[in-house]
Order: C-alpha cells, then sequence, then structure tokens
C-alpha cells in the first residue's frame, strides 16, 4: 500500500484548518483502527481455540515479554520525536502531552509481566535474555521508522489496535482452567483486564480531539493495519513454533 | 449498487466485518475508506483462513 507517500509534508502548519478537517475525519479514521482490531481478534480466536492451549500458553506470554518490552521504549522515542517537532507543530505538542501521561501509566510492566513469567516456571534469566523476534523487531521496527521519517502520530495506530482488545477477566479465568497454570502467571493480563478500557477511552478521546490532516489520518490508518498484520503474524509463528510448556 | 454498498459488500463476503453488527453511519463512514486500503484489509483477511469456531472477540490479544 502506498498511502503515505509524500511524508515530508506531515507536520501540521495549519491547525485551525486541521481541527475543522479532524471533525469531519476522526470517526472514519476509528472505524479502520476497529477493522483492524476484527481482523486480530479473528486471529486470537483462533490461537485461544487451539486444543494445545497449554503448550502454546508460555509462547505467548514470552511474545508478549516482548513486546511490552519494547513498548515504553517505543513511547518514549514517539515523545523524544513530537517534543522536539512541538515548538512548530500543534499535532506534535498534543502528542507529547498525550504520551507523557501514558508512559507513566504502561511504566514497569514489562517487571510485572517477568514475575508472571517466573510465576509459570520459567527462569527469570531465560526470558531477560530471550531478544525480540524478527516478527516482532518489525513490528516495532517500523514504528520507529515512522516516528523518525513520518511524524511521531504513526504511533497512535498501534497503541490503538493493540489496547482496543483488552483482556477480559472472564477469558483469562477459562484459559487459567484450561491450561493448569497458577493464577500468578495471570497477574499483569488480570491487571489490564481491569485498567485497558479505560486507556482505550482515553486514547479515543485524544485521537478525535488531534488537528490531523488527511496525511495524518492516512498514516494512523496504515500503521494500524500493519499493526494488525504484526500481531496476527506473532500468533502464527507462536502456532508454528511452541515447544512443550513444561518438562 | 453504490460505491459504499459494493465496499461493504466485499468486506463483508470477505469475513471482515457483519451488517448487523454496524450501524447505518458506520456503514455511511465505509464509503470513505479507500479502495486500497479495502484490499488490505481483504488481504489481511484471506491470510488467517477461516474463522475457529469459539466466542466471538475472545481475549486476551496482546497488551502494551
Amino acid at each position: 500500500m502506498n498511502r503515505v507517500a509524500g511524508l515530508s509534508g506531515l507536520q501540521s502548519s495549519q491547525p485551525d484548518n486541521d481541527e475543522q478537517h479532524s471533525a469531519s475525519l476522526g470517526s472514519v479514521l476509528w472505524l479502520k483502527i476497529e477493522l483492524s482490531q476484527r481482523l486480530l481478534n479473528i486471529a486470537a480466536q483462533q490461537f485461544w481455540s487451539a486444543g494445545d492451549i497449554a503448550r502454546l500458553f508460555p509462547s505467548f506470554l514470552l511474545e508478549l515479554y516482548s513486546l511490552v518490552s519494547c513498548s515504553v521504549p517505543l513511547m518514549s522515542a514517539a515523545y523524544q520525536r513530537a517534543s522536539e517537532l512541538a515548538p512548530t507543530d500543534l499535532l506534535a505538542a498534543k502528542i507529547a502531552a498525550y504520551l507523557g501521561e501514558h508512559i507513566k501509566e504502561e511504566a514497569h510492566h514489562d517487571e510485572w509481566l517477568l514475575d508472571d513469567l517466573v510465576a509459570s516456571g520459567l527462569e527469570r534469566s531465560k526470558v531477560t535474555n530471550r531478544w525480540p523476534s524478527a516478527t516482532v523487531a518489525s513490528l516495532v521496527g517500523s514504528q520507529y521508522c515512522w516516528i523518525h521519517h513520518a511524524h511521531p502520530a504513526a504511533i497512535f495506530g498501534y497503541l490503538a489496535v493493540i489496547e482496543g482488545n483488552p483482556p477480559l477477566a472472564e477469558h483469562l479465568d477459562e484459559i487459567q482452567l484450561r491450561t493448569g497454570f497458577p493464577r500468578e502467571t495471570f497477574r499483569c493480563l488480570h491487571q489490564h483486564a481491569a485498567d485497558d478500557i479505560e486507556h482505550l477511552k482515553e486514547l479515543r478521546i485524544t485521537v478525535a480531539s488531534l488537528p490531523l490532516s488527511p496525511q495524518h489520518e492516512s498514516l494512523i490508518a496504515t500503521s494500524a493495519y500493519a499493526t494488525a498484520d504484526g500481531l496476527i503474524r506473532i500468533f502464527e509463528d507462536m502456532k508454528a513454533t511452541a515447544k512443550p510448556a513444561r518438562s | 449498487m453504490t460505491d459504499a454498498q459494493a465496499k461493504l459488500k466485499k468486506l463483508e463476503d470477505a469475513g471482515i466485518l457483519e451488517r448487523k453488527h454496524f450501524s447505518p453511519e458506520e456503514m455511511a463512514l465505509i464509503d470513505k475508506i479507500d479502495d486500497d486500503e479495502i484490499a488490505v484489509l481483504i488481504r489481511l483477511r484471506q491470510k488467517l483462513g477461516p474463522t475457529a469456531e469459539g466466542k466471538n472477540h475472545i481475549r486476551p490479544n496482546f497488551i502494551v
């Protein structure tokens, strides 16, 4: 898809006109994000419906740890780039304000998840010494590319797709029952079940309020499609390569 | 068939959405999605194959 060609003009230079434009396009953008989320949900449904989910679950936690470990550094990079642009770019200033708060909300979640992985029976050092897979690197790396070579607004496509499908407590309970892993393995996921619906509301309100040009909207949509694609590939990779859950 | 109806049919035929889950306002918005974006969504859906039996919108997905 070549929807983000000509990215050099992405910095918003006419905030008043952009704000008017945003009101009419915001819901179209969110519809595109929701369609991306639907695709991801189909992949998740296929994954969690697998008969050997106890074997797959540790792989899910490991891939999740890889992704979560990358999240705050990624948001920090977007925050830094947005802050650099902010003096002459109203959109970037609003992005920096949002990320400044959101980074605090998401800080240390990788440490929680690491504790949960240890509770599942994995050795702490084996988790921390494991590097992100090519698929995770591709997913996260594309965001760095857009942040530095397009506009940090791209990260909203990434965040909206990932945070758009928070875990539900009843599904976590069901998965715990099916996998036989202890409740301590699910602490981070349960915390997100409690927090992420509010995070999604905040994100949606923020995106709706942004002075987005059509080009920024296109970038965010492209980022959302790429994020869905990357996460779907992670689900596929796990099914293809998962090792036995416990020896 | 209008452009909007044609796009909606493509997305529905591909198994990406069901009309009953979308309000008339959301249906109208589908017309504003470019053809190349519709194609991207359909390609992604085709890679997934048939949907597994089970609960709709089952979680957990990934988190930040």
